[in-house]
């Protein structure tokens, strides 16, 4: 008996043998998939000491008592949505540019508005807005952003601000795409380029020692994340290869958006947006960000910084899409979007500035842990 | 025509019970996912044999307390080896991010713990048996973002898991999911702003197709 159980054995071997010769044909045989390699984490990269001055408490102070510019009136080009305001400070003068639109959520069509302030905190609207649009009326004129030195303030170029918007047709699940203009004035602006980039949304540009550097949400996919390039002239980008920011705080949710840079003392530091805490995309909330060279970065440890007020109906929801600039004080103001609580009507609902007076000094012997 | 002689040959000669495992109509999507548990239970087991052959090198060359420390190292190692060679290959996790079709177990643990390299977290409880989860995961080394380097190096990704038992789950709690899901397809439901689409997991039955590996 056992000699004829080992010769069974020895025919299952042949077979097998024979069987495994022709797998490739034998769909119930098909070779075992490889296994995609897990996933290895990288060891923390520590911030670097002289980060330590940033990564302390960050207390933006509500310095006015309501939105700084809220929706046009009925008829209005800004008459439903308004959000994504850039400032500059030329002669002492402010100029808010923004995104403005009418209709509902799934008809928006937003063009550039121009707002103007001696303080940065009350703004009048350009009478003759909009000052920027595009001439096929569908696609939308999206988070502008200026040229800019390091502490956010604005540089001309052969005498012409210089800036960039993103564009999409709203609703239509259109391309995103990054288009640049310039303007003498500040109100008369050249046509739009051509795409310069596509699936990219809410640039900042700033023009440093290695040329012009951009931050921006990448939407080709979910979640989005935030990419860097460089141009030697602002029009042709190089993209870094890979995200340099992703969602790895449990706060964040979805997206990471509208980042704005600054350069301060060799020190990048990056603003911006996510969803907070929101399954259901009730809020959002605005963290922080440092790095070193503006591709490797080191997110706040307490993030976020910047919050809904409950308390202020115009802004008690989402706070986020704007800029932040070094003012001569050197303390920082920030420019921003809200919306009210939902139903999300109106997207976004007003615009509105908080200043905060800069990090503490640090002390050699007495760094705060970050 | 191989493989049925080969099945046929081989349930001749194994007892009943086998011949049942054999003969029973395995989905393709269980067996692949099978597969690849068992290679990577193979894997372990050769990484586990060279350990071994290392341990018993270094205990025959120590003596007094260190040689019964070496020992202790190799019984112990033996004893996984043994228990690796015995009992079902360990579940695979699902690889993150998730892709259609894809199949795994989602591992137990709170993203609290930064120890733990994935992590499973309770968002919301849609109902009694839809929970949207979120899973933590490494970012791959392989990554570009990886190679570019951050403190973050970890990432997650929001999931709706559908067709379990969401009694006694509660937002903001780690989640205890201890099936072994399928990428059935994406779930769309409504925020305060537009449509939320989430990659939708379903449990798959694996434990009655999975088998003791030697006895």
């Amino acid at each position: 008996m056992d000699r004829i159980r080992a010769m069974s054995w020895l025919l299952v071997v042949v077979l097998l043998v024979i069987a495994c010769s022709g797998r490739a044909a034998d769909p119930i045989a098909d070779p075992i998939a490889q296994p995609r390699a897990e996933p290895i984490a990288q060891p923390p990269t520590k911030p670097p000491a002289e980060f330590a001055r940033w990564f302390g408490p960050q207390q933006w102070e509500r310095d006015v008592a309501g939105p700084i510019v809220s929706l046009g009136e009925r008829g209005q080009f800004d008459d439903m949505h308004i959000f994504a305001p850039a400032v500059a400070i030329e002669n002492d003068q402010f100029r808010m540019w923004y995104c403005g639109s009418r209709g509902s959520a799934g008809r928006r069509v937003f063009r550039l508005g121009l707002a103007t302030s001696d303080d940065g905190r009350e703004f009048t609207r350009y009478e003759r807005n909009p000052v920027l649009e595009f001439a096929d009326g569908v696609h939308s004129v999206l988070t502008p952003t200026l040229l800019r030195d390091g502490t956010g303030q604005v540089l001309r170029e052969n005498g012409k601000l210089r800036m960039w918007t993103s564009a999409a047709a709203l609703g239509k699940r259109g391309l995103h795409t990054l288009h640049e203009t310039t303007s003498d004035d500040g109100i008369h602006w050249a046509e739009l380029s051509a795409p310069l980039l596509e699936n990219l949304y809410c640039p900042s540009v700033l023009k440093t020692e290695r040329g012009y550097e951009m931050w921006f949400s990448d939407v080709s996919s979910r979640p989005w994340l935030l990419r860097h390039a460089a141009s030697s002239d602002g029009t042709h980008w190089n993209v870094t290869p890979g995200p340099v920011l992703w969602l790895s705080q449990p706060w964040e949710a979805e997206v990471l958006v509208y980042p704005t840079v600054l350069l301060i003392d060799g020190v990048y530091l990056m603003w911006y947006g996510s969803y907070d805490n929101a399954v259901r995309r009730e809020t959002t909330a605005v963290g922080f960000a440092v790095s070193s060279d503006g591709v490797h970065w080191h997110k706040h440890p307490n993030n976020p910084v910047l919050r809904p007020d409950p308390a202020r109906a115009w802004e008690s929801n989402y706070v986020g899409t704007g800029c932040v600039m070094q003012l001569p004080d050197g303390s920082f103001r920030f420019w921003y979007a809200s919306r009210t609580a939902p139903p999300f009507v109106h997207l976004y609902f007003a615009l509105n500035t908080v200043r905060w007076a800069g990090p503490a000094a640090v002390t050699a012997d007495k760094e705060p842990s970050p | 025509m191989m493989t049925t002689l080969l099945i046929v040959t081989a349930a001749l000669l194994q007892p009943p019970d086998v011949v049942a495992a054999i003969t029973v109509n395995v989905p393709q999507r269980v067996r692949s996912y099978l597969q690849r548990c068992e290679a990577a239970c193979e894997a372990q087991v050769h990484a586990l044999d060279q350990e071994i052959d290392k341990l018993a090198a270094r205990f025959d060359r120590t003596q007094g307390d260190e040689s019964d420390a070496a020992r202790q190292q190799l019984a112990e190692a033996r004893d996984r080896f043994k228990r690796l060679q015995q009992e079902p290959a360990p579940l695979v996790p699902i690889p993150l991010p998730v892709k259609r079709e894809e199949v795994g177990c989602l591992p137990a643990a709170s993203y609290a713990d930064p120890s733990r390299e994935h992590a499973v977290d309770v968002l919301e409880v849609v109902d009694s048996d839809d929970v949207i989860v979120r899973a933590w995961y490494a970012v791959p080394a392989g990554d570009e973002a990886a190679a570019i380097g951050s403190d973050a190096d970890r990432t997650f990704v929001d999931l709706w898991i559908r067709g379990v038992d969401t009694t006694g789950m509660a937002a903001g709690s780690p989640a205890t999911l201890k099936q072994v899901f399928w990428v059935s397809g994406d779930q769309a439901f409504d925020t305060d702003c537009g449509k939320r689409i989430l990659p939708k997991l379903e449990p798959l039955d694996v434990e009655r197709f999975r088998s003791r590996r030697s006895d």
